[in-house]
């Protein structure tokens, strides 16, 4: 309940632009990536990822400065990105479920996907994961504060599953490392 | 007595820049005379939408009743992308009904028009639409007028 209050109060403090301009940009990049693959459906897939971790590393201090959140934990992390981080760069919340019993792995369920407001995957696309840019964001800012993750689209209510769903596993805890300066 | 009919929604159609066909849904079953006639009609509508269209003032017009056909009458907007959105419709129903009809059409073409994967002025072949359309043709309530 107190991250979904953070979440609200962070969303706030963002500027906003045009939700459909935003959108429509989004599947114009998919689509030009298509496009450039000549249709390699696979490479698009990691494309998208691979921009994601590029605005993901970026995004997370602007996420760290205006939502003040502490996360100690793994187990916090996955609060603070499904009502908060969703929230302050999306304007939606997503729900965590499926913990693993170890702790190690959950899933993002998210019921209204702003990215996909009018896409329609045709049947030969089957095998694109349209929003896979959100996997890499999630990777590459965690990935920031030491948190090594693989994360992965499980489900997308675009491809017709019943819900569209993210894993995220921890792969590893990152140490920080300092240069030793040569004597 | 003569029973009462309300009126009701034959066909939606959208037909794109030089007369390429976009869509088209019946709502009726309609034998292959009845059909015929039918693509007949919309094609005909187009000459008398033109003419209507170079007295209207303003990007999107509704144009109103454009064209007669049997007991069908041919009811069409425009918009300023050159796309017709035409609806066939039985009896007589008030204007209000049929503007809010082709309102909704309008809105829900445009809609798909942001799809990334739809490749403007290509026929939609996306049963998503299709089915928006039919739920839009079955909660609108046409009154006579």
């Amino acid at each position: 309940m107190q991250k979904a209050r953070q979440g609200e109060r962070a969303f706030e403090k963002m500027e906003k632009i045009s939700a459909e301009l935003f959108v429509v940009t989004y599947g114009s990049l998919v689509m030009q990536l298509l496009e450039d693959s000549e249709g390699k459906v696979e490479e698009v897939n990691n494309e998208l990822y691979s921009i994601g971790y590029k605005i993901g590393v970026r995004l997370i201090d602007e996420y760290l400065a205006k939502s003040q959140t502490q996360c100690r934990t793994f187990r916090d992390t996955a609060e603070a990105i499904a009502k908060v981080g969703f929230k302050m760069f999306l304007g939606v919340t997503a729900d965590v479920r499926n913990w693993a019993e170890d702790g190690s792995s959950y899933s993002l369920i998210i019921d209204d996907n702003p990215l996909t407001m009018f896409a329609d995957l045709p049947d030969n696309l089957n095998n694109l994961w349209y929003s896979n840019s959100l996997c890499g964001v999630i990777a590459g800012a965690l990935e920031m504060v030491l948190w090594k993750c693989k994360v992965q689209f499980h489900k997308d209510q675009l491809r017709g599953h019943d819900c569209t769903e993210i894993r995220v596993s921890l792969v590893e805890q990152l140490k920080e490392e300092f240069q030793q300066e040569d004597d | 007595m003569p029973s009462y009919t309300p009126p009701s929604v034959v066909a939606i159609s959208i037909i794109g820049r030089h007369g390429s066909p976009i869509f088209l849904d019946l709502f009726e079953e309609l034998d292959e005379e009845e059909s015929l006639w039918l693509q007949c009609s919309l094609a005909s509508s187009l000459d008398p939408i033109e003419d209507k269209v170079k007295q209207a003032k303003g990007d999107n017009r509704y144009l109103g009743f454009v064209f007669p056909s049997g007991d069908c009458r041919v009811y069409a907007t425009t918009s300023n992308t050159l796309v017709k959105l035409l609806a066939v419709l039985k009896g007589e129903p008030r204007d209000a009904d049929v503007r809010n009809l082709l309102r909704l059409t309008h809105e829900a073409y445009s809609a798909q028009v942001c799809n990334p994967f739809y490749e403007y002025s290509t026929p939609i072949t996306s049963q998503k639409f299709r089915n928006g359309i039919r739920k839009i043709v079955a909660d609108t309530k046409l009154k006579p007028a």
